[in-house]
């Protein structure tokens, strides 16, 4: 099986103070420490599995700057066979939409016979949970989110599980497909030094918007539709009540307060 | 110069990082309380390759060598002092095995060394010291069809999860400096584990004696030439366990750099975080310096080694610096700490017990002033 993954290098959560916001409304990461964000390992561990029991390749996508590359060269030290930078100034201060596009337009021109993609179902510093679903619209291929099991089912079908508020569904999905997965998927591996030395000698190959064939005007700032109108802290509405009663009139009380009955489930 | 780190030795660093946090931290507590070094650690280690860091591929290593070495030990001292003591305790019997071992020792236990599968404890010090080593008073007598070896080493790292030991012996009937290595495996008649030596640190690495009762060694097991005994505890001595002492000491200091700054930004005083006052300040930057300096000495050691330069001046010299730095900032660190810092439920307190550690091991740090001052000012 022919698997992409994609990744995205978040800021350092312990830095997450130091970030400034440009006047647009994007956050400024130069100088902040990145890590690949922590759910995009899990599609990478699902891959990197996939890959063990059928066969096939693991290919990276990340579109971001050229400090990405140490961390995509811990993808390969993960196991990943070749990994694809997309790299462009005019990437620059992407929304969802343009960053779709542009991982749209690397698999297509590195990996047009691909059989699944996986994401990771959020970004740690934005968390819209869009480009995955997004990222399969542009490739007019089927998508599921919020996966926490996938195996492998007849012929050219997965069987997937995805959450849902009150439980789960199974989906029997046909390949070509992406999917969106969760951190309940699996446990990432931590490379070994072994892993260390093989990653040196594999490939990591940078795409800019012109190798893409992508106009300008689809990717970057100029391509993205979403502008931020404002940036606040919500107000922290917090309180505390004490129930007081024996144990039997203390539970039920407390399932009267709203929204606490769907949380204890 | 470039002192930018390689993709690699990032990526090491990173790597190595993550496997401490997530499966060392989680077992520090009970480490403290079991000083037992968990079995089922030591076999992920070797899964990871840490004990193979400096052996050929050939032989089932990675070959990275001794600056990426410094790197892991670090990184494992950073979380654990104790397991960091005794992974480069690991480390070094494996690549003593590479540096003095025959080729078929070398084919017979290298590649499961380089992966943890089996273990090699080096035994040199006696209840006279480690750094006298013409006073060690284990004795080899050559009896023809085999060597038969009497004594009692102590204070040996790993002494009782090891299968193997290289045991320097006195050359029965030699000159003053005639000594020999002779490698020898758990079971053979004669030789024994003794008790377990309790420390105040480095918890979770166990040190203990090994005896030898007229211990019947084949005569294969003769570890490098003969009367090369003292050449392969020194070399052995310098390479790795002194270095290995070093690493500790960068990540005791690291830890305790981390720590320090964590805690004055939240410890609220007169209404405002403790790093806003000039004293907690002048600590916190007196520990950086001391960390980068150490930090710079045991990196150039280490290249200087990976580059089969002589070393023995800023090894020694990097030893008793980096050492007496840890000791000084993790004492700092507990300062820093208050009242909090004396408390069991924070780790300042076990990082100034595993700091003074380091101080005796390997060569006390006078010995290694010694090393410095004689090379610096006696040789030509």
């Amino acid at each position: 099986m022919q698997v992409a993954v994609c990744v995205k290098m978040v800021p350092v959560p312990g830095q997450w103070s130091q970030i400034a916001f440009r006047d647009d409304g994007s956050l400024q990461r130069e100088g902040i420490e990145l890590i690949i964000n922590p759910v995009d390992r899990n599609a990478l561990e699902e891959a990197l599995k996939i890959r063990q029991a059928q066969g096939g390749t693991v290919t990276v996508f990340s579109m971001g700057p050229p400090s990405c590359l140490e961390h995509l060269r811990e993808t390969l030290a993960m196991g990943a066979d070749r990994a694809f930078l997309l790299s462009d100034r005019n990437f620059a201060g992407a929304d969802t939409l343009a960053t779709s596009k542009v991982l749209a337009a690397g698999i297509r021109k590195e990996m047009p016979d691909y059989d699944l993609i996986l994401c990771g179902s959020a970004s740690i510093d934005s968390g819209t949970t869009q480009v995955g679903p997004q990222l399969a619209v542009h490739l007019g291929t089927a998508h599921l989110t919020e996966a926490f099991s996938i195996s492998a089912g007849e012929q050219n079908y997965l069987q997937v599980k995805t959450s849902a508020s009150h439980g789960h569904y199974v989906t029997n999905l046909k390949t070509p497909a992406v999917i969106s997965v969760t951190q309940q998927l699996n446990k990432p591996r931590i490379p070994t030094l072994f892993d260390i030395m093989t990653s040196c000698n594999k490939e990591i190959i940078i795409l800019s918007l012109t190798e893409l064939n992508l106009p300008k005007s689809e990717s970057g700032l100029e391509g993205s539709p979403t502008k931020v109108q404002e940036l606040f802290f919500p107000p922290a509405k917090r309180q505390a009540r004490i129930l007081e009663g024996s144990i039997e009139d203390r539970v039920e009380e407390l399932f009267k307060q709203p929204g606490v009955a769907g949380v204890l489930r | 110069m470039d002192f930018q780190p390689t993709v690699q030795q990032d990526l090491l660093r990173k790597v190595v990082r993550q496997f401490a946090e997530d499966e060392i931290a989680p077992l520090v507590n009970d480490l403290e309380i079991t000083d037992d070094t968990p079995p089922d650690l030591v076999r992920k280690m070797g899964e990871q390759g840490f004990m193979g860091v400096t052996i050929p591929a050939e032989y089932g290593g990675t070959g990275m060598g001794h600056l990426a070495r410094m790197i892991v030990i670090e990184e494992v001292g950073r979380v654990s002092a104790g397991m960091a003591m005794a992974l480069q305790v690991m480390q070094m019997g494996a690549g003593m095995v590479i540096d003095w071992g025959s080729d078929a020792q070398k084919a017979k236990y290298s590649p499961l060394l380089a992966q943890g599968k089996i273990l090699v404890a080096p035994a040199i010090t006696e209840s006279s010291g480690g750094s006298d080593l013409e006073g060690l008073s284990t004795r080899a007598v050559d009896e023809g069809a085999f060597y038969s070896l009497t004594g009692r080493k102590v204070f040996i790292t790993n002494s009782h999860i090891s299968e193997l030991a290289v045991i320097i012996a006195k050359n029965e009937g030699g000159a003053k400096r005639d000594f020999s290595a002779f490698l020898i495996e758990n079971g053979t008649e004669g030789f024994r584990r003794g008790r377990v030596e309790r420390k105040i640190g480095f918890h979770g690495c166990i040190t203990g004696e090994l005896i030898m009762e007229n211990c019947r060694i084949p005569k294969e097991n003769l570890f490098g030439d003969k009367g090369r005994g003292l050449a392969i505890a020194l070399k052995g001595i310098n390479d790795y366990g002194r270095m290995g002492m070093v690493g500790i000491a960068l990540g005791l200091m690291q830890a305790s750099l981390e720590a320090s700054v964590k805690f004055a930004r939240e410890r609220i005083l007169y209404g405002k975080p403790i790093s806003n006052l000039a004293p907690i300040q002048f600590k916190i930057a007196e520990i950086y310096a001391d960390l980068e300096a150490s930090r710079f000495m045991a990196y150039n050691a280490g290249w200087l080694i990976d580059q089969n330069k002589k070393s023995d001046t800023q090894v020694s010299s990097a030893k008793f610096f980096s050492t007496e730095a840890a000791l000084q900032c993790t004492r700092k660190a507990m300062d820093i700490y208050g009242a909090y810092g004396c408390m069991k439920d924070y780790p300042l307190e076990r990082y100034c017990r595993d700091a003074q550690l380091l101080v005796p091991a390997d060569g006390t740090n006078d010995v290694m002033r010694i090393i410095a001052g004689r090379n610096l000012a006696m040789k030509k």
